[in-house]
């Protein structure tokens, strides 16, 4: 069957791909306000009733970190005093990583009643996932930087930079990740599971509770786009080498996931609301 | 200044099956050049026009999956039509699913600002309702307590406090709205009337005679996504019955 004539909802009346993408985030964009509240519901919602509420993510990640790295140094007789604040942002890091490429597979389809009964933006299913991870992170930063300050781990002076820029890359390749894998995995319902089974193997070959600079294979961690996400945040705060190149790769993965993900989001829009019934 | 035009509007709606759904089985017919073979394709609607204006009240009157909602998610922009053209003038409100957006566990208090958002309103603009609404669904001191205390009818009565609070140029409902008590279905009665008499746009779908005629003075018959009768509402009320009578088998006599 053909569809020849195409026509899109009046406020997003558009010619392309590209400015149907745009319409739709700009729009969403300025419901931030609802996004927002909505992400921190998500949060709250399931801590309701508890006495330190949300803060039971923040004593989780606590008991999480410490355990790994007990364990870790003593088997690999690492210097616990270094290798703590390595796993834990390690850990930190690729827990708002992963979070963010997993839960994009779930941003349209667990907003099927939203989709299906307003006209609201449909990016604003991509900004919710990723603030709603947002705020998952930030209640893990707060034992992270206690144990740092503890330690008196000393980060380069280049950190106010490299960490910013790096956070905000990832928080980016999340919603655009979002806006093409949230679509595809509402029409192809196997990519949810696929893509959390996916991460967890990915997680055992990045440097996230290994030191990278230990592997002999040097391929795994140059090959392996989440290593230079980590990298980014996790090297400038413990003052270790930040090579240039890193930066040039995010910029190239960023750049490569912005166009597919306007361009598909663009493309799928309108079958959200079919692909997600 | 608010208007609906759908000139030659037709949607198909994909239903796609099990093995279509899942990226093996479009491996494996991409491999065997029959991609999406076994997507179904069900026309919704087909070849609908309509012109709606200012102070319209309309009803949309149809057997379940004639098009009605079909119908309304189209004139709400949740639907794009396969062919034709759509062009709506004006703020719509989609009264589809009173309870989107109500947290359970959340008070009365927070539901209010929170819905109200996901209809597309400011935190502010309902920080500033929070009393009205309170009295409009006659919730008193409870409205700080988690709606999930309430009686279903109070979380009805709520929720379309909220829903109506502020007035939409073109509200849309399906299947009328859940009313618990009688003095309530009253109130909520005349702030329909109030919005009708604002000169909105009206559109119900509705199996209920009684609510069609009480709130549309135009319907709209739909059979299998066609429009079959446009009319005056008590005409097109009788055009239903009559054709549904005759698609019945026939009883036999006693």
């Amino acid at each position: 069957m053909t569809h020849d004539q195409i026509s899109l909802p009046p406020a997003l009346e558009a010619k392309g791909t590209l400015s149907v993408a745009l319409a739709d985030i700009a729009a969403g964009w300025g419901r931030r306000q609802l996004w927002w509240t909505l992400a921190y519901q998500d949060l709250i919602a399931q801590y309701r009733r508890s006495i330190i509420g949300p803060f039971w993510i923040t004593l989780q990640m606590t008991a999480f970190t410490l355990g790994i790295a007990i364990l870790y140094s003593a088997l690999f007789k690492q210097d616990f005093v270094k290798f703590l604040p390595y796993v834990a942002l390690g850990f930190l890091l690729w827990g708002f990583i992963s979070g963010l490429v997993v839960n994009s597979t779930h941003s349209f389809v667990s907003q099927a009643g939203y989709i299906r009964s307003t006209s609201l933006p449909l990016s604003i299913y991509a900004f919710r996932m990723v603030s709603s991870q947002a705020w998952l992170f930030l209640h893990n930063v707060v034992p992270v930087v206690l144990l740092l300050v503890f330690l008196r781990v000393t980060p380069s002076p280049w950190a106010i930079v490299y960490v910013p820029l790096g956070l905000l890359l990832i928080v980016l390749n999340g919603f655009f990740l979002s806006l093409w894998l949230g679509p595809l995995s509402a029409r192809y319902r196997d990519l949810m599971p696929l893509i959390s089974s996916a991460m967890q193997l990915i997680m055992f070959v990045t440097p996230v509770f290994w030191d990278a600079a230990t592997m002999p294979n040097r391929a795994v961690v140059v090959l392996n786009p989440f290593a230079y996400f980590l990298d980014s945040v996790r090297y400038p705060l413990l003052d270790r080498y930040v090579d240039p190149m890193t930066w040039v790769v995010l910029g190239a993965i960023t750049l490569v996931n912005a166009i597919v993900g306007l361009y598909l989001f663009g493309r799928n829009r309108r079958w959200i609301a079919h692909w997600v019934a | 200044m608010s208007q609906i035009v759908l000139s030659d509007v037709t949607v198909d709606v994909p239903i796609y099956g099990v093995s279509s759904r899942n990226a093996k089985g479009t491996l494996l017919r991409t491999i065997r050049r029959r991609v999406d073979s076994e997507t179904v394709w069900i026309r919704a609607l087909e070849s609908v026009s309509l012109t709606l204006n200012d102070g319209d009240r309309v009803g949309l009157i149809g057997a379940n999956g004639a098009g009605k909602t079909t119908l309304l998610r189209v004139i709400a922009g949740i639907l794009s039509p396969t062919a034709g053209h759509v062009s709506i003038e004006g703020d719509v409100a989609a009264m589809f699913d009173l309870n989107l957006g109500m947290s359970f566990d959340a008070t009365g208090r927070e539901n209010i600002v929170s819905r109200g958002m996901v209809l597309g309103h400011s935190r502010a603009e309902m920080s500033d309702m929070i009393a009205s609404i309170t009295e409009f669904a006659d919730l008193g001191d409870r409205i700080n307590h988690p709606v999930r205390t309430y009686s279903s009818g109070m979380v009805a009565r709520l929720s379309f406090s909220i829903a109506t609070a502020i007035q939409p140029e073109i509200l849309l409902l399906d299947e009328g709205i859940g009313m618990a008590d009688e003095a309530f279905t009253a109130r909520a009665t005349a702030r329909l009337h109030d919005f009708i008499t604002r000169a909105g746009i009206l559109v119900v779908a509705s199996h209920s005679d009684q609510l069609l005629s009480q709130f549309c003075d135009r319907a709209i018959v739909l059979d299998r996504g066609r429009v079959t009768f446009a009319g005056p509402v008590s005409n097109a009320i009788d055009y239903y019955k009559s054709s549904f009578r005759h698609s019945l088998p026939e009883e036999p006599r006693a």
